[in-house]
C-alpha cells in the first residue's frame, strides 16, 4: 500500500517514541494533563483513565529493551464509551448499561490498538445507545464542538470526534450505523472513516442496529487513518456478520491518481446549504472534475435506514422497556418505543428495498472508483437547536443530520468524512465513498486533497 | 396511509400485546413517532427483491 507523504500526528509520535526521541509516560501525562483543563468546556469524556501512565512506562520499558513497542507505540487513544474496557465500566451513554457487571475483556479494537502500543486514556461521551446526531445525553450532558463551544460536536461519536479535534487525543474509535462517525468527523474537522459492513470487528462493543452497525476510526491525517485502520483490519469470529476482504483488499484501483471520482447529484445536492454546496465545487475544482453521476431512490435509502434501525434498536430493548423505562434517556425511550411497535412487513419491505440499493450503489462502481458528496447538509447547529434551515427548508436537526450518510450505511460501502479548507469558523466535512472493501481507493483520493492544500490544517497537539 | 384512529388503536393494543406499558405523554410521543415511521414505510413503498437480512457486500 502506498503510504501519505504528510506524516500524521499519531505516526509521527509513535516514530519518536520508538526512537526513545521522547517518553511515552511524559506524553500520556501531557495528555491526562491537558484532558482535565479542556474537558470541563467540551465534556467529551465520561471516563478518565489515570492508570493509562502505566500502560505508558511498558511501553518505554520495551523501548528500553530495545524490543518492538508497536506501530502505534506509546500514541495516547480513546473510545466512544460502546466499546468494553476491562476492568471498567461499559456505559454506551446509558445507566442501565452502567449498571452491569465491568467488562473482564476488552473489546476487538481497544485489544488490537493497545497490542499495537497505543495507549488507551478515556472513554468519550455519546448519545445513550448511539440513539441520535447530537451527543446531547441527559445522563451525561452535552459535548460541545470545539471550534464554537456553543454548538453541538454532532453524534453519536461526538466525545470522540470533539477529543480528536481539540487536539487533545491524535487516534479515537467510533461507530457508524447511519452516519455516527461521519457526522461528527464534519461538524468537528477530522477524518472518520466508516468502513465496508463487517470489514472491523464489532465484539465486545454494544450494538444498537446490528444489520447497520459499523465500528472505525477517527483521525487528523490520513496517514494516522491508514495506520490505523491497518492495525484494526481484519475478520473476527466473534462478530456475527465479520467478513474477510479479497486478497487484494488494500489495493488501489488503477494506481491512485487515474481514479475515477464523480459528484452524486439528486438528493446529495438538495438537501444541503450554500456552505456545504460551496466545499463540493471547491473540491470538485481541485480535482478537476467534471460532471454528476445519479443515483436514484437515495431519499428511500434514507426512509428505509430509518425504518430498520428502528425496528432492530425497539427490538434489542424491548426487555428493558418493560422493567426499567424510566432509566432510559426520555427522547431515546421513546424513539425505542415506537421502534419496538413497527410491523414486520415495514421491516422486511425496507430490507427488500436495501438489498435493491445496495444492487444499484454497486452498479456505479462499474463506472467510476470514488463518489464524493457533503458529509452533512450544513455547519454544526447550536447546542438546543431543534431545527435547521437547508435550502429553504426547515429540518429537523436530530432526524436530518444523516440525510447525506445514511444511504451509504445501508448500502454497507466503505464511506470517509475529510474536514475540509472552509472560508468561515466552523467546519465541514466532504465524505468520499468507494465499493466494498476499497478502502484503499478512499485514502488515495484523500492523499491527494492532502497534497493540494485542499483539507483543514490539523489541531495543535495538545499532548506536546 | 394508516389514519390517525388506526394508529392509535394499533399502538394501543400491540403494547399490550408486547408488555409495554405507556404513560399518556409516552403513548402521544409513541404514536407520533410511529406516525413518521409509517410515512418512511409509504415512502421505501413494495420491492421483489430478497430481503438483506444477512448482509454481505
Amino acid at each position: 500500500m502506498s503510504r501519505s507523504s504528510v506524516r500524521g500526528h499519531a505516526c509521527s509520535l509513535a516514530q519518536s517514541i520508538r526512537r526513545a526521541e521522547a517518553a511515552a509516560e511524559t506524553v500520556v501525562e501531557t495528555t491526562l494533563a491537558a484532558i482535565a483543563e479542556r474537558d470541563p468546556v467540551l465534556n467529551a469524556f465520561t471516563d478518565v483513565y489515570e492508570t493509562s501512565v502505566e500502560d505508558a512506562r511498558a511501553v518505554d520499558k520495551t523501548v528500553r529493551g530495545h524490543g518492538d513497542p508497536g506501530p502505534l507505540a506509546g500514541v495516547p487513544f480513546a473510545v466512544k464509551n460502546l466499546f468494553a474496557v476491562s476492568g471498567s465500566p461499559l456505559r454506551a451513554g446509558s445507566l442501565i448499561e452502567a449498571a452491569k457487571p465491568v467488562p473482564t475483556e476488552d473489546a476487538a479494537m481497544v485489544a488490537s490498538l493497545r497490542g499495537a502500543g497505543a495507549v488507551l486514556v478515556g472513554a468519550t461521551n455519546m448519545d445513550e445507545y448511539a440513539h441520535g446526531f447530537t451527543t446531547d445525553n441527559s445522563h451525561h450532558g452535552v459535548t460541545r464542538n470545539p471550534h464554537d463551544p456553543g454548538r453541538i460536536a454532532g453524534g453519536s461519536s461526538g466525545g470522540s470526534a470533539a477529543a480528536v479535534a481539540d487536539g487533545l487525543i491524535p487516534v479515537a474509535m467510533g461507530s457508524d450505523t447511519n452516519g455516527s462517525i461521519r457526522v461528527p468527523a464534519s461538524l468537528c474537522g477530522v477524518y472518520g472513516l466508516k468502513p465496508t459492513f463487517g470489514r472491523l470487528s464489532r465484539a465486545g462493543s454494544v450494538l444498537f442496529a446490528t444489520s447497520l452497525d459499523h465500528v472505525g476510526p477517527l483521525t487528523t491525517s490520513i496517514a494516522d487513518l491508514e495506520q490505523v485502520f491497518d492495525v484494526v483490519d481484519g475478520p473476527d469470529r466473534r462478530d456475527p456478520v465479520s467478513v474477510s476482504p479479497p486478497p487484494d483488499g488494500m489495493t488501489v484501483t488503477c494506481g491512485g491518481d487515474d481514479l475515477r471520482i464523480a459528484v452524486v447529484g439528486g438528493h446529495f445536492r438538495q438537501v444541503v446549504d450554500g456552505q456545504a454546496k460551496l466545499v463540493i465545487d471547491q473540491i470538485a475544482a481541485a480535482l478537476r472534475l467534471k460532471g454528476e453521476v445519479e443515483l436514484p431512490e437515495s431519499d428511500r435509502a434514507c426512509a428505509a435506514a430509518s425504518v430498520i434501525t428502528a425496528a432492530e434498536a425497539g427490538q434489542r430493548h424491548l426487555a428493558a422497556l418493560r422493567t426499567q423505562a424510566a432509566a432510559y434517556d426520555p427522547k431515546v425511550r421513546v424513539g425505542l418505543q415506537a421502534g419496538a411497535l413497527v410491523p414486520a412487513a415495514w421491516y422486511l419491505a425496507a430490507q427488500r428495498f436495501r438489498r435493491r440499493y445496495q444492487q444499484r450503489v454497486q452498479g456505479l462502481f462499474e463506472h467510476v472508483d470514488v463518489l464524493l458528496t457533503a458529509t452533512t447538509p450544513c455547519a454544526a447547529p447550536a447546542v438546543g437547536q431543534r431545527t435547521m434551515n437547508v435550502d429553504g427548508e426547515s429540518l429537523l436537526v436530530g432526524m436530518s443530520l444523516g440525510l447525506l450518510t445514511q444511504p451509504w450505511a445501508l448500502a454497507g460501502v466503505p464511506a470517509l468524512s475529510i474536514p475540509v479548507v472552509t472560508d468561515g469558523p466552523l467546519p465541514i466535512g466532504v465524505q468520499m465513498i468507494a465499493a466494498p472493501f476499497k478502502e484503499a481507493n478512499l485514502f488515495a483520493v484523500g492523499r491527494r486533497l492532502e497534497k493540494l492544500g485542499a483539507v483543514r490544517k490539523p489541531p495543535e497537539e495538545r499532548w506536546l | 396511509m394508516v389514519t390517525p384512529d388506526q394508529m392509535q388503536r394499533y399502538v394501543t393494543h400491540t403494547a399490550e400485546l408486547l408488555g409495554l406499558r405507556l404513560s399518556a405523554e409516552e403513548y402521544r410521543d409513541v404514536v407520533d413517532h410511529l406516525d413518521l415511521l409509517s410515512r418512511f414505510a409509504d415512502t421505501v413503498g413494495e420491492s421483489d427483491a430478497e430481503p438483506a437480512l444477512r448482509f454481505d457486500p
